[in-house]
C-alpha cells in the first residue's frame, strides 16, 4: 500500500519539507505519492526528491494537479 | 601625526563628505566572509569608525568615518584576518559572484571557484583607460547580473534527450520545467527539444528524473561591454560554452585589449563601440561564435 501525501495548497519550500520529513520516516523501497500544484511545486519538489537520490517512478496530472510517485532511494539521507 | 603617503597610494578608500572623514573599501570576493573576518570588521568600524559598515552592490564592505592618519592602522588590522582594501579608480575592481552550483539548486558552474581564480589573475589590474568591472553568475537567472558588468561570465548547458543514462519514463517534467517552450513532448510522452527556443538554463535537466536529459555541453556564456550607471547598457553576448579552464585566458586577453585599445577615460563599451565589436574581439585575439541558443 502506498503512503500518500496530500500538498495541494501548500507553497514552496513547505511542500518539499513535508516530502523530504516524510520519506526520512519511510523504508527504503517504499513508495509515496505526493499530491502537488502544477507549476513550480510540481517541478520544484520533483527536482529536489531526485536531488535527495530517491526514484520517481511515475507521474500523473489531471488539469489542476499533479501527483508524483516517489520510490524512496538509498540517498543522502537514507 | 605622520602620515605615510606613499601607503596611501594604494588606495582603498574614498573621501566622504566631511572633510575629516574618509570610507574605508573593503574587497570581499564574491560575497563571502568569514566569521572571524566579520567579527573584524565589526571591530574595527567600532575601533576607527562610526559603529557600522554598509554593504556597497558590489558585495563589498564599506567602513564609514575613518580617519586619514587611522588607515594604515585599520589595513593592518584587515590583513590580520585576510582581508585587504578594494580597489577604487581606474583598475580591475573586485569580481562579484553569485553562490552558484556550490549552493544554489540552479546553478550550473562553480562561481565560486571561478572568482577566485580571476581574481588571483586580474584583480587590482591597473594602469587602464578607466574601471573594469567583472561579474560572473552560476545560470540565466543571472541574479549577480553579469550583463552590467565590462566583462561578464554565465554558467549555461546545453541539454540533449540521450537515454544511455536513463529511461525517459515519460513523466513529462522536463517540458513543464523550461519557460521558453522548448521542449515539446510526443504522442508518447517523449521529449523533443528545440534548441533555438533554448536559453540553456539546465532547468531540464535538473528536472529529469531519469537522466535521459542530460548536458551535453557545460561552460560559459561571455559577455562585454555591459555597464550601469549614468547610461546603462547591456553586455554583448560574444561566446557561448567556454570551458572552465579557458576562462582566465579569455579575461586576460579582453582585459589587455581594453588597455591596449583604450583611450583615458573610456569604459570598454565605448571601445567597442568606436571599434565595432568584431573589430574588438579580433583584436583582442578571441573568437566570436554565433549563438546557437
Amino acid at each position: 500500500m502506498n503512503q500518500i501525501l496530500d500538498l495541494r495548497g501548500v507553497p514552496c519550500p513547505m511542500n518539499y519539507v513535508h516530502t523530504k520529513l516524510r520519506l526520512e520516516e519511510m523504508s527504503e523501497g517504499e513508495v509515496l505519492e505526493v499530491f502537488l500544484d502544477k507549476g513550480e511545486p510540481f517541478s520544484n519538489v520533483s527536482r529536489s526528491i531526485k536531488e535527495e537520490g530517491h526514484e520517481i517512478i511515475k507521474v500523473d496530472r489531471s488539469e489542476e494537479f499533479c501527483v508524483i510517485v516517489v520510490k524512496k532511494g538509498g540517498g543522502t539521507n537514507g | 601625526m605622520t602620515i605615510d603617503v606613499n601607503f596611501l597610494k594604494q588606495g582603498g578608500f574614498i573621501k566622504q563628505r566631511h572633510p575629516d572623514y574618509f570610507l574605508v573599501r573593503v574587497r570581499v570576493l564574491a560575497g563571502d566572509l568569514k566569521a572571524n573576518q566579520l567579527k573584524k570588521l565589526s571591530e574595527i568600524s567600532e575601533k576607527y569608525g562610526a559603529g557600522w559598515v554598509h554593504l556597497s552592490v558590489r558585495q563589498g564592505v564599506e567602513i564609514p568615518n575613518v580617519r586619514i592618519e587611522d588607515f594604515q592602522a585599520v589595513v593592518k588590522e584587515l590583513e590580520e584576518v585576510d582581508l585587504s582594501t578594494g580597489a577604487c579608480g581606474p583598475r580591475a575592481r573586485v569580481i562579484l559572484a553569485c553562490q552558484g552550483s556550490s549552493i544554489c539548486p540552479y546553478g550550473l558552474v562553480n562561481t565560486k571557484e571561478m572568482a577566485k581564480k580571476l581574481d588571483k589573475r586580474i584583480y587590482g589590474r591597473g594602469d587602464l583607460p578607466h574601471k573594469f568591472k567583472v561579474g560572473i553568475c552560476g545560470c540565466p537567472n543571472s541574479c549577480t547580473k553579469p550583463q552590467e558588468n565590462d566583462l561578464g561570465f554565465m554558467g549555461t548547458a546545453q541539454p540533449v534527450f540521450d537515454e544511455v543514462e536513463g529511461a525517459c519514463i515519460a513523466c513529462g517534467l522536463c517540458a513543464e520545467a523550461c519557460r521558453f517552450g522548448a521542449i515539446t513532448l510526443d504522442d508518447e510522452g517523449r521529449p523533443h527539444i528545440d534548441l533555438s527556443k533554448c536559453i540553456s538554463d539546465g532547468r531540464c535537466i535538473h528536472a529529469c528524473p531519469t537522466g535521459a536529459i542530460r548536458a551535453a555541453k557545460i561552460g560559459w556564456r561571455v559577455f562585454v561591454g555591459g555597464r550601469f550607471g549614468y547610461k546603462p547598457q547591456l553586455g554583448i553576448p560574444i561566446m557561448e560554452f567556454v570551458p572552465d579552464d579557458e576562462v582566465v585566458d579569455l579575461a586576460e586577453k579582453i582585459l589587455l585589449a581594453y588597455k591596449n585599445l583604450g583611450k583615458k577615460g573610456e569604459r570598454l563599451r565605448d571601445v567597442i563601440e568606436r571599434m565595432g565589436v568584431d573589430e574588438f574581439i579580433k583584436e583582442a585575439g578571441v573568437m566570436k561564435v554565433e549563438s546557437d541558443t
